[in-house]
């Protein structure tokens, strides 16, 4: 039983907060990305639950079907293996995107109501497919068949490293380039620029011969696909090391639209508000844990729930303070007619 | 070959004919738009019930309709009751443009709240009045913070969700005396004691005096929308805010009484789902399992279901229950069912609900092309006749 803040605690929460760190910059980005165009994307949850749920059953499928390949039983492989599968949920999470967009851009729909719709859908969808695969009725999906944590826990000689890098792969490496990229994308780039007046001003770009549709279909393409590798990266983590991930994005989707709101649809701002809440969400876990060792203590700031409300009370009280100041897009959610200035 | 393409098209104007007829009657349009999404939620659920198993599909689709009429119908009316409300408290907050998701947190709090005040040996009143109160001070947040600040009452209420279901865990795990947790699951509170639930109506078969409330409640707020200036406030700022407010409505109160009364609304459903006289649901307290109740959420389909009509909520809520009811049935007609089939119809009802109006759109479009096509023909027909 340890009894101080030891080495495994420490390590533990920086493994958490690179992972949700990655995660949720991603997701939130994904948010970025749509609603700069004009899309509203409810369906982050949704995105993230396709994402991790078709990375995670390709591993299953593939895994399973080759026990003896070289992708589940050597540590470059298994990098290989993390490589493909987040190529995966990015082709999923674009498919998915569709499901969105479509409806948004070409029905004019409620966007609103089809992100809450596709949330449900999302989850349903992949349970169904899981059980159809599987022919266990459960929203299990157990990677724990293919023993991969032994390949994902490197051994540096030291004991923090050990557990801060355990978990470590290809995918979470990718994803810290992806972000990188998209925000180079976001600042620096005509497309980044035009993306953002396609959410400010449609009328004045369609004016200037920039294809406004095109514009928001993009933006929620590439949205959907960051937050489904965001998915991914959280949750194949999850279901490896903690094992027992169930289809369910366990409300980050909703967490990175705060995070969005709290770095006010803005790129650098964003990874500022996203690191703040991943020490929260990584914080809650190890501490509790951590706490849990001294049973005789029993207040507010040992309870577990507390620390998992934080994230939520803090974006809740961010969405009040920032109101004033908010850079909302200004056309978010109004769907683009040709024929109306 | 031409012929059948003929019939086809005869066929396709006569729907857009009536369409267009129904349209104008005031309520038609959305019952039409209604039946359109549920249509094709059940058709994008058969064709997966065939992919899955080709063999159980017809037997499937038949129990889907048949199983809760049949079977168990007294338990159907008492289900749908808290979720009309629900859908009551969606339609209601829809009517100002506004999207009241926090309605999970809002049914979460009030149920809590009257479930603990029943533990304390309350009657049904007291318990019933306690989750409309705390109901509806968790919608008058977001709807405060909506009109005062401009705050995204979607982001609000999703973010009060998962706050008041933290605080209950907090209070649950810190405040609760132990014997309000039932000491064989201590995950769960003690279901709500007799001396709290609803009086039941005559038969012990579950139906309690909750449908009545419900049913009055749904025919008042058809009242006061339709009828009453408040309710046109509500509409006119729901369909065009800009002229409400140049013609002088005020928004602020509109707004906030709006999203209040929503969440009283939720609230009493909230009540309602843990008091029924029959085998009421315990209440998970523990927050361990991150995942919020559903019912809040079965409200928002039920209001896109009836369109946001008072009067349709009730339909739409019997549709959902009947679903509902036969969910436990299907995995016995086949492996390849499971839980979660139903979810699926009911994602797809409301996916196509979000753009059914665009149907009518087309309908209408169509129909008046083709009699302002006709006109011109007539017009042109006289013109050379003189």
């Amino acid at each position: 039983m340890p009894s101080s803040f030891g080495a495994y605690d420490w390590g533990s929460l920086v493994r958490y907060f690179i992972i949700y760190g990655i995660g949720f910059i991603l997701g939130s980005y994904g948010g970025m990305f749509s609603e700069c165009s004009g899309i509203i994307n409810i369906a982050l949850e949704g995105s993230m639950v396709v994402g991790a749920f078709s990375g995670v059953i390709f591993m299953k499928l593939v895994g399973e079907a080759n026990p003896t390949s070289f992708l589940v039983t050597t540590t470059a492989g298994v990098q290989l293996f993390f490589l493909l599968a987040g190529l995966v949920a990015i082709v999923v999470g674009i498919l998915f995107s569709y499901l969105l967009s479509f409806v948004s851009i070409k029905l004019k729909a409620n966007q609103t109501i089809v992100g809450t719709a596709l949330n449900t859908f999302a989850v349903a969808a992949c349970t169904i497919i899981n059980t159809s695969i599987t022919g266990i009725d459960s929203p299990e999906v157990s990677l724990g068949s293919l023993s991969l944590s032994q390949y994902l826990s490197p051994d540096t000689g030291n004991e923090f490293f050990n557990f801060a890098l355990m978990g470590l792969n290809v995918a979470i490496i990718i994803g810290f380039i992806a972000i990188i990229v998209l925000w180079l994308v976001m600042n620096k780039t005509r497309f980044g620029l035009r993306l953002r007046a396609c959410g400010e001003n449609p009328a004045a770009c369609d004016s200037v011969g920039i294809n406004v549709k095109r514009m928001r279909y993009l933006g929620t393409l590439i949205g959907s696909a960051a937050a489904a590798f965001g998915g991914f990266i959280i949750f194949s983590y999850f279901d490896i090391f903690v094992g027992n991930w169930q289809i369910d994005a366990l409300g980050y989707g909703f967490l990175v639209l705060a995070i969005e709101i709290f770095g006010n649809w803005k790129a650098t701002n964003i990874i500022f508000a996203a690191l703040f809440f991943a020490f929260f969400s990584a914080f809650a876990p190890t501490f509790t844990s951590y706490l849990s060792t001294f049973p005789q203590i029993n207040s507010i700031l040992t309870n577990r729930a507390f620390y998992y409300m934080l994230p939520y009370l803090l974006a809740f009280l961010s969405l009040i303070f920032f109101s004033k100041h908010s850079h909302v897009p200004k056309a978010e959610g109004i769907p683009y007619d040709k024929s109306e200035k | 070959m031409s012929k059948l393409i003929e019939n086809c098209k005869n066929g396709f104007d006569k729907v857009a004919g009536f369409c267009h007829f129904l349209n104008g009657k005031k309520g038609f349009g959305s019952l039409i738009s209604g039946l359109i999404s549920v249509l094709l939620g059940f058709l994008v659920g058969f064709i997966v019930m065939l992919a899955l198993d080709a063999d159980s599909a017809l037997p499937g689709l038949g129990t889907l309709f048949s199983y809760s009429l049949t079977h168990n119908p007294a338990r159907m009316i008492y289900q749908a009751t808290p979720m009309m409300l629900t859908g009551l408290a969606i339609a209601f907050s829809f009517k100002l443009g506004l999207f009241n998701i926090g309605i999970t947190g809002q049914v979460t709090a009030g149920a809590f709240t009257s479930i603990c005040l029943g533990i304390m040996g309350n009657n049904f009143f007291v318990c019933m009045l306690s989750g409309i109160l705390v109901g509806a001070i968790a919608g008058f947040i977001p709807g405060f913070l909506k009109a005062k600040f401009n705050v995204n009452e979607v982001l609000s209420g999703i973010m009060l969700n998962w706050i008041i279901y933290y605080i209950i865990g907090l209070i649950g795990s810190l405040g609760l005396d132990s014997s309000f947790k039932d000491r064989n699951t201590p995950a769960e509170l003690i279901n709500m004691p007799l001396n709290g639930r609803m009086p039941s109506l005559g038969a012990d078969n579950g139906i309690s005096i909750g449908i009545i409330i419900s049913l009055v409640l749904v025919i008042i707020f058809e009242i006061i929308l339709f009828k009453t200036k408040f309710g046109f406030e509500l509409r006119l700022t729901g369909s065009n805010r800009f002229a409400s407010q140049y013609s002088g409505m005020n928004q602020t109160k509109n707004i906030i009484l709006a999203m209040t009364i929503s969440g009283a609304l939720a609230g009493l459903a909230g009540y309602m789902l843990y008091a029924n006289p029959l085998n009421p649901p315990r209440f998970r307290w523990d927050s361990s399992n991150n995942a919020l109740i559903s019912d809040g959420f079965t409200g928002i389909s039920v209001a896109l279901i009836a369109q946001n009509s008072p009067i349709g909520c009730i339909l739409s809520s019997l549709l959902l229950t009947m679903i509902d009811g036969a969910q436990s049935q299907m995995s016995t007609i086949s492996s390849a069912y499971n839980v979660h089939y139903t979810e699926l119809i009911k994602s797809i009802i409301i996916y196509v609900a979000s753009f059914s109006s665009f149907f009518m759109y087309i309908m209408n479009y169509l129909y008046e092309r083709k009699e302002n096509k006709l006109k011109a023909k007539k017009e042109l027909l006289i013109e050379e006749g003189e």
